[in-house]
């Protein structure tokens, strides 16, 4: 999507003008002095072209305010793949080669979880802008450290949370604050699926290395991978950090030398009593993924793009009366009342949250778009790192919760200012 | 095969039956949504309902109408075998 286009799309969304957008998601005023930024570039560095690096790239190489400039991989297949999406950028195998590169803006880091630590640092340190892939990093004080580091470096600092960028959550939010739908009184997140989550490895001793995700020495398995999208839409909902944690995780299922769990239930409790569990098992994909936001008027579904109000319009006065007069003739409950009838769910079609059909990819490329003019401006967006810091700590927290059997309170010590947190004194 | 002749008079009685059953089903609509608290424009927007409502009297009048004939046919057929 060029940016012309992407401006259109973003007016059809009712996102640009009013304010209702920058209360909602502040981050947005980073695209509000874009006329100033045409025919400037943000040079770009990659650092771990795989999977996720390469989908990104896709829309940085469409992108024409963005040059990738440089690609650094340890893996040949990555830097194949890569080098075909930019064919001119200069290739290296160690990211602090790349970091020397005066030339280069900022990066973007998409290498396994336990990596991010020690190159998010140094590039704060080689005095580049950063785009970090979720989860920042692979402790709460590495995580802790980069975020103090980036408050000091001046440097625009991002987190691959894009569904702060997703019209569909984006809308959410619109509903969820502006009290359309009451009170919130509880969140259902889920990420199933039904697949051993491996990906082939050209040989058995690499099987680390790819699979990194199932391996507790490089990941915290689906806290880190899954939990942190979904916690963040928690936050974002409420505007509140919970501060209580717990949770149960086991291998229940794909007991194939993996030590990450594939069945995982967490509890995160708001000041208010108000709960957001996450489940997660890898064994079932029936209901797949969600963020249920369940208000006292209403649950919104932003996966899959739907709302429902509690109180569904009555059917017209016509079939109210062959209804009831059907009952009043062969009867309908010939005891107790309806107290007794279970509450099964509503059959409630609900209604979009939005005209169109929003392309799934969409918000990645926002996203991407959203640093590049960061990177250009020099001026990071408010508030979308501390959604990233928050993010990360609450699916650490959670695999801590998990490993220790018993309930956490979020620590003062990795609190900052922001919502119902106050940064402690304490020095790491 | 024999040809079905129907009277002028017969098209006419029941037309006018189809009419009482429509205007039994429209005032039971009216009567339903002041009843139920609805919006008034459910007086158009049930029309639907109302026909099918109306077919639906309309089919059940002339199934009685179906055994009243068929009951004074027996009857009729009986005095005349007494006679
Ligand atoms: N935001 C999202 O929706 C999303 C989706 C998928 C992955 N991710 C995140 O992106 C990151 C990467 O995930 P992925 O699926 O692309 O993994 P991947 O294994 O496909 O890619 C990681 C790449 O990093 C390279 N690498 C490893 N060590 C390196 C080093 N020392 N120097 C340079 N390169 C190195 C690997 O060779 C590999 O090519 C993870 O943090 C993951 O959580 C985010």
């Amino acid at each position: 999507m060029t940016n012309i286009n992407r401006r259109q799309f973003l007016k059809n969304m009712g996102m640009i003008g009013g304010g209702v957008l920058l209360a909602t998601s502040p981050w947005f005023s980073v695209f509000s002095e874009r006329k100033d930024t045409i025919g400037s570039i943000a040079r770009i560095g990659i650092i771990g072209s795989g999977s996720r690096g390469q989908f990104l790239m896709n829309f940085m190489a469409k992108n024409s305010k963005v040059e990738i400039c440089a690609i650094c991989d340890i893996y040949q297949p990555s830097i194949d793949a890569a080098l075909k999406i930019a064919p001119k950028a200069t290739v290296y195998k160690d990211y602090r080669r790349l970091l020397d590169d005066k030339t280069i803006d900022a990066v973007l880091i998409a290498t396994p979880l336990d990596k991010h630590y020690n190159m998010v640092m140094d590039a704060f340190d080689a005095g580049k802008h950063v785009f970090c892939e979720k989860s920042i990093a692979y402790s709460l004080d590495e995580t802790y450290s980069i975020y103090q580091k980036y408050k000091s470096s001046n440097k625009v600092f991002f987190v691959g949370q894009q569904r702060l960028f997703d019209p569909r959550y984006i809308k959410t939010m619109e509903k969820v604050h502006s009290g359309e739908f009451g009170d919130i009184s509880g969140f259902r997140t889920f990420w199933h699926r039904n697949n051993d989550w491996r990906r082939a490895v050209p040989s058995p001793e690499m099987d680390e290395q790819i699979n990194w995700r199932l391996y507790k020495k490089h990941s915290r398995g689906v806290m880190t991978e899954l939990a942190c999208h979904q916690l963040q839409v928690g936050t974002w909902a409420m505007r509140q950090i919970p501060n209580k944690i717990m949770g149960h995780g086991a291998i229940t299922y794909w007991n194939d030398g993996r030590d990450v769990y594939d069945n995982v239930s967490c509890i995160y409790v708001f000041d208010n009593g108000v709960k957001m569990n996450f489940d997660s098992v890898l064994s079932n994909k029936f209901y797949g993924l969600e963020e249920q936001i369940l208000c006292s008027k209403g649950t919104i579904e932003p996966e899959k793009s739907k709302y429902y109000f509690e109180e569904i319009p009555p059917a017209p006065a016509f079939l109210q009366m062959i209804n009831d007069a059907e009952n009043a003739l062969f009867g309908s409950l010939p005891f107790a009342g309806t107290s007794w009838v279970p509450e099964t769910a509503n059959q409630n079609s609900g209604h979009y949250l939005l005209d169109q059909k929003t392309p799934d990819a969409e918000s990645s490329s926002l996203i991407v778009e959203a640093f590049a003019e960061a990177v250009i401006t020099q001026k990071q967006p408010p508030l979308i790192a501390e959604e990233g810091y928050y993010a990360t700590a609450l699916s650490l927290l959670g695999h801590q919760a998990m490993e220790e059997e018993r309930m956490l309170v979020f620590p003062d010590k990795y609190k900052i200012d922001y919502l119902n947190h106050k940064a402690n004194q304490y020095k790491l | 095969m024999k040809d079905i002749n129907i009277s002028a008079k017969r098209i006419k009685t029941e037309m006018f039956t189809l009419l009482v059953c429509f205007f039994i089903g429209f005032a039971a609509n009216i009567g339903a949504v002041i009843y139920y608290k609805s919006a008034v424009i459910e007086i158009i927007t049930s029309l639907p309902y109302v026909l099918v409502f109306m077919v639906a009297i309309y089919c059940l009048w002339s199934f009685l109408r179906l055994i009243k004939w068929l009951i004074a046919g027996k009857s009729r057929k009986s005095l005349q075998t007494k006679n």
